[in-house]
């Protein structure tokens, strides 16, 4: 995300061009935050529009003591959150500060066989994260792919430093379940010391 | 410490967020090779999902004019909010208050001078009418 300071100081003096252009500019990975988020197209639309809204009012509280893309992203889990909170409400799911995924199991993800460049992975790991429970998937979305600290990552979802920790820890486990321990079959395919996973090999 | 063991502070191990495990699971890596592949296996997973960041996933192309449309019609909602905050303020000021109230008064003694003077003259004429009568 490159929105250049003059966008930003334009839009906290009330100029409507200039926040249109800082949509123009950052939607992208807007969306693509929500929608690893909520794992949702509809939503993810939703959260970035939402996002934007609520932008407009506290962008002038933006004092450029971070950088503006972690502010934006951290106004976008924040509201992404929010609405995952309503989803379950509304669809009686398991709310997101509860820990009653022990149990659940990582569906089998993607072709054994496949060539694991970066461009796949990137795929295979959107498309993993996507068949994570929202929990998991929130957690490891904030912190592992955005750099979010433990401590605001906790904040976001209102749960303590340790229990995102311990949540974290989970998350990466049944990621690994899913993506990693293919890999004897692409080892197989692909030859010795091509998989991801080395130690999988013994 | 097993690898049993192990297999469970590995993940955390990836953090160097140390803990009393670290020092245990340390000296078992050095000597086994499948958990030493755990831990890479779960570096090259935090690697992978860092470089996710910078992989954008495109938007449905109807969300950039839908959003432009409503951060415009909240911008003029808020001028609108705004004129009617700043009328409402004007009649709380206690000046405009006076001015109004004694506006006010003043109709209020214009309408019964109007009314008193139509009175008396009704009342001259009815006079003028029975004087008339009488002669």
């Amino acid at each position: 995300m490159d929105v250049p300071t003059e966008v930003i100081e334009r839009c906290q003096q009330g100029d409507p061009l200039a926040f249109e252009e800082l949509i123009r500019l950052s939607q992208r990975d807007v969306y693509s935050l929500a929608l690893r988020l909520t794992g949702n197209p509809d939503d993810a639309a939703e959260v970035a529009q939402e996002t934007y809204l609520r932008l407009l009012r506290s962008i002038k509280s933006f004092r450029g003591e971070a950088k503006f893309s972690t502010w934006l992203y951290r106004v976008t889990s924040s509201v992404a959150i929010t609405s995952l909170r309503k989803r379950a409400r509304r669809r009686h799911e398991v709310p997101l500060e509860n820990e009653e995924w022990q149990d659940w199991h990582a569906p089998a993800s993607g072709d054994p066989g496949a060539e694991l460049d970066r461009r796949q992975l990137a795929e295979r790991l959107d498309s993993a994260l996507l068949n994570l429970p929202a929990g998991y998937r929130a957690v490891v979305v904030m912190r592992d792919v955005y750099g979010f600290s433990l401590e605001e990552v906790g904040d976001q979802l209102g749960i303590s430093e340790g229990a995102a920790k311990v949540r974290l820890h989970r998350a990466r486990q049944k990621l690994k379940e899913m993506l990693v321990e293919e890999a004897p079959a692409q080892a197989r395919a692909t030859g010795p010391g091509k998989g991801p996973s080395k130690g999988e090999e013994e | 410490m097993e690898c049993r063991e192990a297999a469970q502070h590995i993940p955390s191990y990836i953090d160097q967020s140390g803990g009393p495990a670290a020092s245990a699971l340390d000296a078992h890596l050095r000597t086994c090779d499948r958990c030493r592949g755990e831990l890479d296996a779960y570096r090259d997973l935090q690697g992978a999902l860092a470089a996710l960041a910078t992989q954008t996933i495109e938007p449905p192309a109807w969300l950039l004019p839908a959003t432009i449309d409503a951060v415009r019609s909240r911008v003029r909602l808020r001028r609108h909010v705004a004129a009617a905050r700043e009328v409402r303020d004007r009649l709380a000021d206690p000046r405009v208050a006076a001015a109004g109230g004694a506006a006010i008064l003043l109709a209020g003694l214009a309408t019964g001078a109007v009314l008193i003077r139509g009175r008396r003259r009704r009342r001259l004429v009815s006079g003028l009418r029975t004087a008339a009568v009488h002669a």
